[in-house]
């Protein structure tokens, strides 16, 4: 199955047992069902309950809000990552705080579903990826599913069970690929799968191990889109040298779920973190802050992060390629830590 | 196989609509192709016979050839053939690679040993160390080892288990301990006879070392501030006096310890300790005995060592050294006479702890020795 | 037109208004002291508004305020002992102290600092109580200086669109903070309102009675068609925008005291019974002041 259909089936499934789910977004009405076409068919099978918007973020985003805080669980949809930004006042001044801040009386299940990512050439506008803007703000959750995991069970729960406004993070590359599955063997392609939910009981972190016993040489962590570099980069390396990487691949990206990646960093010593957003200010540079005030002494090498350049996304497609993690980089990074 | 959305790298060809060898004019719908999205048909965007490449079902890369239209239906017969072979040369090398999927070092040690790889037996990718074990051999040539700086290793051993955990305490002490050391001479001729005869006097066993832990369990009572540790700015006294006892293990983390060691008579320690090194031995060791130490005695009388300066671990005060028991000549009134003695040393966390404070330690603790004696000695 | 039956409505409508001023202007005196912390915004000589739309709102409408927020509240929940435990940060208080004056939360009534932030909130609101037939409806309150946020002219066509019933009451002070509205504002509410469609009237008056009829029949019209309606209320604010007083001329500051909605309603009533109330509303606050000073 693909990311896509695993998201629209899951909307399907939670709009017939629910009522109260609803869809907004702009242009997701059929026949075009979504510029991505994750909402295809919605309007069709729940007439009245998908409602396509104009092109107002900040006004659909209040509006879910005031749904979400009377009854409804709002599943608004804001067609590229990079308008974000217009949604924040309504996100950071509204939606995260109304619970906490009128001391609890209420919960608020507003999930916002945007796709972020590059690697399409849309340019600066169209590319980026914005959600470690959004781990500064208290009272929401970010969730952002790869293809190691199932995208639509991490939708319906959360949908149904954060009850916090979420951002689900989706990517433009992974909508058409196929879901990873298991083999027999508990592998997928060369690794060893793992499911670990140390911190979050419906959003694990993957592992993937290319030998199940052996304690690895680094400790790879990435999320999202950018994983299928970091699982290559890993491929490579265990072929050209032999350096064992563990890939953990969390979904839930606030909060940070660092229990998950506490045994693996202090076997291995030697963390790298992939993000696909900016580098400075990033993922990485949270998750290296938690790792080294909770495990310092397992450390051996100062943790290396690889995230995009400092710069607007380009639209040419060598120089988008090297703006943005590509698989040297990563491999590079590793490399450093030996 | 055009591009018909902006992320699909493949699509699939459903069917075609046209048989092998069929004239084709431009515009023609000549197949379906399913994408990610949708299912579409595809026009000819040429005239001529039509020579299919693709089958059904078949997912091809986009941007491939998926047919050939010209006027010439032998020529592009050729040209078919021509491209088949191809792909199956390559998908030829890609199933061999595919198949073993090996590393680049198994790879090369496998041709210098002159072993087929496809013998090997392993799941999943095969490295150098799987084609090593098939070999038989145990050890690498050096001649592929070759360190940073141009030293050649002979061999090397993963630091693992609690040789791992004892390099995190060491590092951690040495990062958070200043340490500091005094050191005096304690007579032993009359603990060692006192020994002797209360073993054989009572029939029960007695060490030297259990009786080392009860004397220190006393002095400790008596200067809290050796069973404690520092946490910024404060001083932590421990509410218990539990003993650890280094003794030449091979696992730095499972340390003997003796609880509550005031509260025991010599006899009893030297009774705990067996038990504990006997649970060791049997493999079947309790957690409890082995944790939870307030303070360290480290003990090399056993061995040839006269002086050494042992480590503070971390969340404690100090750490009592007992070397080897020595023996001199000394003049007594005129006779020479030999009397044994060890160099009894302490070494303190000097953030919290000075040497004069130390130097009463061990004073305390000889003092505390001679009583300890007496009352052995006066114990029916 | 009044009616004979509404005139022992007065009484009630002038202790409301009673209550809000006492509580503002206490506040203001608190501020003073040095017992509070932080900010508030009073609404001294806006309270006629407040109060006259209240009357006509059932148990199941929601209020959405902004910044100056405590009229509405109290003509909303009556809660003078919950608002000043929130103000003075009590865990006591209806959002545990956690949002203070400017963000409130108690049975239906909300309120939020940032201008015009929560408009289009209100409006999803609103639009829930219609998908869930209930009959409700969803009563916003923004001023003259929220017409300069984009986001309420996004709000204001899905309101549109979508026949939102929504009642949105502009309280027209003619300021923004300290910026005149002559300064801020580009043509004029009625066509900004009436070019998104939307069933737009307009009002100057502190005439709570007067207010309160024309309400009745607002409310009445956007229940039953369940289609929003925007009124624009022309008042003044009597008090300063926060705690001190901006440059406002005193000219302009007493020509307006003149129409103070209190003072309107102390001429039509009788002076023993405005006493009684002024007596009533003293000891409701003193009480309310020492509970909270306990907790």
């Amino acid at each position: 199955m693909r990311y896509v259909e695993s998201l629209n089936d899951a909307l399907h499934t939670l709009m017939q047992e629910d009522e109260t789910v609803l869809v907004l977004g702009q242009d997701i009405v059929d026949p075009y069902g979504g510029a991505f076409k994750v909402t295809k068919g919605l309007s069709t099978n729940f007439p009245g309950r998908v409602m396509a918007t104009p092109i107002s973020e900040a006004g659909i985003t209040g509006f879910a809000t005031g749904l979400a805080m009377n009854g409804f669980k709002p599943v608004l949809e804001i067609m590229f990552g990079d308008f974000i930004s217009l949604c924040a006042d309504q996100i950071i001044n509204g939606a995260s705080k109304y619970h906490w801040m009128y001391g609890e009386q209420f919960k608020v299940p507003l999930v916002i579903r945007t796709p972020m990512g590059g690697y399409a050439g849309f340019g600066p506008t169209h590319s980026q990826s914005l959600e470690s803007l959004f781990l500064g703000v208290p009272g929401i959750n970010i969730v952002a599913p790869s293809s190691y995991h199932n995208p639509g069970e991490l939708l319906r729960a959360a949908i149904l069970e954060m009850g916090l406004p979420t951002l689900f993070i989706e990517n433009k590359v992974l909508y058409p690929e196929q879901l990873k599955t298991v083999d027999r063997t508990g592998r997928i392609g060369n690794f060893f799968f793992e499911r670990i939910n140390k911190s979050n009981k419906s959003c694990s972190t993957v592992s993937l191990k290319v030998e199940k016993e052996e304690k690895a040489d680094i400790t790879l962590i990435s999320y999202g889109g950018v994983t299928l570099l970091a699982v290559e980069a890993a491929l490579n390396l265990i072929i050209e040298e032999e350096i064992k990487v563990e890939i953990l691949i969390p979904s839930i990206i606030k909060p940070i779920p660092i229990r998950d990646f506490l045994e693996s960093v202090k076997e291995s010593g030697r963390v790298v973190i992939v993000e696909e957003g900016v580098r400075t200010g990033g993922y990485g540079a949270e998750v290296a802050s938690e790792i080294s005030e909770r495990v310092f002494d397992y450390l051996e090498k100062p943790i290396f992060r690889v995230g995009a350049k400092d710069f607007p996304i380009p639209s040419s497609k060598e120089l988008e390629r090297s703006f943005l993690p590509n698989q040297s980089d990563i491999e590079s990074a590793i490399k450093g830590l030996l | 196989m055009p591009q018909l959305n902006a992320n699909d790298s493949v699509a699939t060809l459903v069917k075609w609509l046209v048989e092998e060898g069929a004239n084709v004019t431009k515009g023609d719908v000549i197949c379906s192709i399913e994408t990610s999205k949708a299912i579409v048909d595809l026009e000819s965007d040429f005239s001529g016979k039509i020579v299919q490449l693709a089958a059904p079902k078949e997912e091809i890369l986009v941007s491939k050839p998926i047919a050939l239209i010209g006027n010439n239906f032998e020529q592009l017969k050729k040209e078919k053939e021509k491209l088949v072979q191809l792909n199956h040369q390559k998908s030829d090398e890609k199933t061999i690679e595919a198949k073993f999927n090996a590393t680049k070092k198994a790879r090369n040690l496998a041709e210098k040993l002159g072993i087929d790889l496809s013998h090997l037996n392993v799941e999943g990718i095969i490295k150098e160390k799987d084609v090593l074990e098939f070999s038989g051999k145990e050890q690498l040539e050096n001649q592929d080892r070759i360190e940073k700086n141009d030293v050649e290793i002979e061999s090397y051993v993963d630091l693992t288990g609690g040789r791992k955990t004892g390099k995190v305490l060491m590092l951690e002490s040495i990062r958070t301990i200043p340490q500091s050391y005094v050191e005096r001479i304690v007579l032993l001729d009359e603990l060692v006879k006192t020994i002797t005869n209360y073993e054989a006097k009572k029939g029960k066993l007695i060490t030297f070392l259990s009786v080392v832990i009860s004397v220190l369990a006393k002095t400790l009572e008596q200067n809290k501030r050796f069973n404690a540790y520092r946490e910024n700015d404060q001083i932590l006294i421990y509410k218990n006096i539990n003993i650890g006892v280094v003794v030449n293990q091979d696992n730095f983390v499972s340390i003997p310890t003796i609880k509550n060691a005031c509260s025991l008579h010599p006899t009893e320690i030297t009774e705990e300790l067996m038990r504990i090194r006997m649970s060791i031995m049997r493999k079947k060791p309790i957690l409890e005995d082995l944790s939870g130490a307030s303070f360290m005695v480290s003990a090399m009388d056993h061995t040839e060592i006269t002086r050494f300066i042992p480590i503070v671990h971390p969340r404690q005060a100090a750490t009592l050294a007992i070397p080897k028991i020595q023996f001199k000549s000394e003049d007594r009134e005129g006779v020479l006479s030999k009397v044994s003695y060890l160099n009894l040393g302490l070494s303190f966390d000097h953030s919290f702890l000075d040497a004069i404070q130390a130097s009463k330690v061990l004073n305390d603790f000889v003092e505390n020795l001679c009583h300890q004696k007496d009352r052995l000695d006066s114990e029916e | 037109m009044l009616k004979e039956s509404e005139i022992h409505n007065r009484s009630k409508l002038y202790r409301k208004i009673l209550l809000i001023r006492k509580f503002e202007e206490r506040l203001l005196e608190l501020f003073k002291e040095g017992v509070l912390f932080g900010t508030t915004h009073t609404c001294i000589g806006q309270e006629a508004s407040a109060v006259s739309v209240m009357e006509h709102l059932k148990d199941g409408d929601l209020v959405v305020s902004n910044h100056r927020c405590h009229g509405h509240y109290l003509a909303r929940t009556n809660d003078s002992v919950g608002l000043l435990a929130e103000i003075m940060g009590k865990k006591e208080g209806p959002c545990q102290g956690r949002g203070g004056s400017q963000h409130l939360c108690k049975n239906g009534f909300y309120s939020n600092g940032v201008q015009g932030n929560i408009f289009p909130v209100a409006a999803g609101m609103a639009h829930a109580e219609k998908l869930k037939c209930t009959g409700n409806i969803v009563v916003v309150f923004i001023g003259d200086g929220t017409f300069g946020e984009g986001v309420l002219y996004e709000t204001l066509n899905l309101v549109s669109l979508w026949n939102v019933p929504l009642l949105t009451i502009v309280e027209n002070n003619r300021y923004a903070q300290s910026t005149s509205i002559k300064n801020n504002f580009a043509g004029s509410f009625s066509s900004r309102i009436s070019g998104f469609n939307i069933s737009f009237g307009e009002v100057e008056s502190n005439d709570v009675e007067e207010l309160s009829s024309r309400f009745f029949d607002i409310i009445e019209s956007v229940r039953n068609g369940a289609r929003p309606h925007v009124e624009v209320i022309h008042t003044y604010r009597l008090g300063p925008h926060s705690t001190t007083e901006y440059g406002r001329s005193l000219e302009e500051v007493e020509g307006w005291k003149k129409r103070d909605p209190l003072k309107m309603l102390e001429h039509r009533l009788m002076k023993n019974e405005v006493n009684e109330i002024r007596q009533l509303v003293k000891n409701e606050l003193q009480n309310a002041e020492e509970k909270v000073k306990q907790f």
